[in-house]
């Protein structure tokens, strides 16, 4: 065996013994502690961005975790991303699942959204020019259009409370302010499905009779008053730049 | 640069930041923390710059692993670096992460002349990628991965002549080792080639219930610690110290204070390297065969 595979090797064994069954001949040595020492790490790093999911699961989020790391493990650089991976290795699991509350899925990628946008790099935007019908809009960075089947934007932050949010079609579009801020902002479906394609780079007029299809309402006047004001709103908020120049 | 720094953390970065009374000569701050993070990372950043001198201290960078350097990764340290107008860079020597999984700790390497080799060649390789010096960190670790072919004190001298890489000496990391290995660590710090020391760090450690020591930077530097950074000060002269605390953070005001009890033994360990140096020069003077440490 190479020199190198032989390192290999001894490091699948023990990252494996971390993240999957300690195997026997481990088992009770100096090496255990790394197996306590990394899942307490990732443990941290998990909760304190999914608090609220983590909290109403109880001990099943640790068995949630054990599957997790057995399964897939964290393979981002980033500490920080690895609840990113979790909730997206988990989400149909947990939404299959009849014994977790239905808007779990939601409260948990809301709680990543969360994270995404307060901390989501600055790209580098094309130039800006005002907003203009025949042209693909421009908006702020950090800015997402999240959707979800329950109101779990409007649970408290309180780790203990159990109230359980409004059955509902939620549309989110999640932002950060001059500040750096967190901020969201609850569209209609019809205001959702046209900024939804406006980020998707669709022209604005392209978005507007494209997102009027697709929520079933008629392109007319009061439609376009309608957006109108909505682009106004956002544009005020910093999240609606104007056009690619 | 020199003195004793401190480690930036989320926990008490805006408080130093209000706090213009509050001088330190530098602090350190991990690039991973900021790297592809926009909004408020930048901006702290950003402000740390204007108020502080920077060191940065990596996490990820895995140099005694086996998988592929991330070239995304070294691309967007090189950008940080260059905007936080590093002078260097350091990592740890140790293992992060195989091809299928990072595990986001410090893990141990085996003591070979295999790995040596190796974690020299992954060396060597990181500083052609990076724009500034290099420096490794000597780690905690708790087992050997396999049967050593030598001693930890063997291994990173081996490492530190065949990289040319500099060295982050933690003595905290060295008084752990000597706890749970059964060493001694001036004895230790003694084969350390103390010219190739460009940093310095200095923690607090816990005992778990079966006796062993965990390097956690959860408590205050204990004595022993203070004992080996004056150590180690007499004998280089002015250099970096980091105080590093990562749990139990108390608060600011507290660690300001272990900051200067930890400066006033710096001080003097540097005024003791002054004297033995300023006797060594008039024994030179005077013809005189005074020896240095």
């Amino acid at each position: 065996m190479r020199a190198e595979d032989d390192l290999r090797t001894r490091q699948l064994a023990l990252a494996g013994s971390i993240l999957h069954a300690m195997p026997e001949h481990l088992a009770g040595t100096r090496l255990a502690v790394y197996r306590t020492l990394v899942r307490a790490s990732l443990r941290e790093a998990v909760t304190s961005i999914l608090p609220r999911t983590a909290a109403r699961m109880g001990d099943r989020f640790d068995e949630e975790l054990d599957a997790f790391y057995a399964a897939v493990g964290p393979k981002t650089h980033y500490l920080r991303d690895v609840p990113l991976e979790l909730v997206a290795w988990a989400a149909g699991r947990w939404a299959s699942d009849a014994s977790l509350p239905r808007f779990l899925v939601d409260l948990a990628r809301h709680e990543v959204a969360e994270l995404e946008v307060a901390a989501s790099a600055d790209d580098v935007r094309p130039a800006v020019a005002e907003l203009v019908l025949d042209r693909p809009a421009v908006f702020a960075e950090a800015v997402r259009l999240a959707r979800y089947g329950f109101a779990v934007h409007q649970l408290p932050l309180d780790e203990d409370d159990r109230s359980e949010p409004e059955a509902r079609d939620v549309w989110l579009l999640l932002y950060r302010d001059e500040e750096h801020q967190l901020r969201y902002l609850e569209l209609t479906t019809a205001a959702a499905a046209i900024v939804g394609r406006m980020l998707a780079g669709e022209t604005t007029e392209a978005a507007l009779r494209g997102g009027a299809a697709d929520a079933g309402v008629a392109f007319d006047d009061a439609l376009l008053a309608g957006t109108a004001r909505l682009l106004g709103d956002l544009a005020e908020r910093g999240v609606l730049l104007g056009s690619a120049a | 640069m020199h003195g004793i720094g401190l480690g930036l953390r989320w926990d008490f970065l805006e408080e130093l930041l209000d706090r213009s009374e509050i001088a330190l000569p530098f602090v350190e701050i991990s690039p991973e923390n900021y790297m592809r993070r926009g909004g408020y990372y930048p901006a702290a950043l950003s402000r740390v710059g204007e108020r502080f001198s920077v060191l940065t201290h990596g996490l990820t960078m895995s140099l005694g692993g086996t998988d592929p350097f991330d070239d995304g990764y070294f691309e967007e340290l090189r950008r940080f670096l260059r905007r936080v107008g590093a002078k260097g860079h350091s990592d740890h020597l140790c293992w992060s992460g195989t091809e299928r999984n990072i595990v986001h700790d410090l893990l141990p390497l085996p003591f070979t002349r295999e790995a040596v080799e190796h974690t020299s060649a992954r060396i060597r390789d990181a500083q052609s990628r990076l724009e500034v010096p290099l420096a490794i960190e000597n780690v905690s670790y708790y087992a050997p991965l396999g049967p050593p072919e030598m001693s930890e004190i063997e291994f990173l001298c081996a490492v530190l002549e065949e990289s040319g890489a500099g060295l982050l000496l933690d003595v905290n990391n060295v008084y752990v080792n000597a706890q749970n290995h059964g060493f001694d660590p001036i004895a230790f710090l003694s084969r350390v080639p103390l010219d190739r020391v460009v940093s310095m760090h200095v923690a607090g450690h816990h005992r778990w219930d079966d006796g062993l020591v965990v390097d956690t930077h959860g408590a205050d530097v204990p004595d022993p610690v203070y004992e080996l950074l004056a150590w180690v000060i007499e004998r280089t002269g002015p250099m970096p110290v980091v105080l590093e605390r990562d749990q139990l953070v108390p608060p600011l005001d507290e660690l300001l204070a272990e900051v200067a009890r930890l400066q006033a033994t710096y001080d003097s360990a540097l005024a003791c390297h002054h004297a033995t140096k300023a006797a060594h020069v008039a024994a030179a003077e005077a013809g005189g065969t005074g020896h240095a440490r």
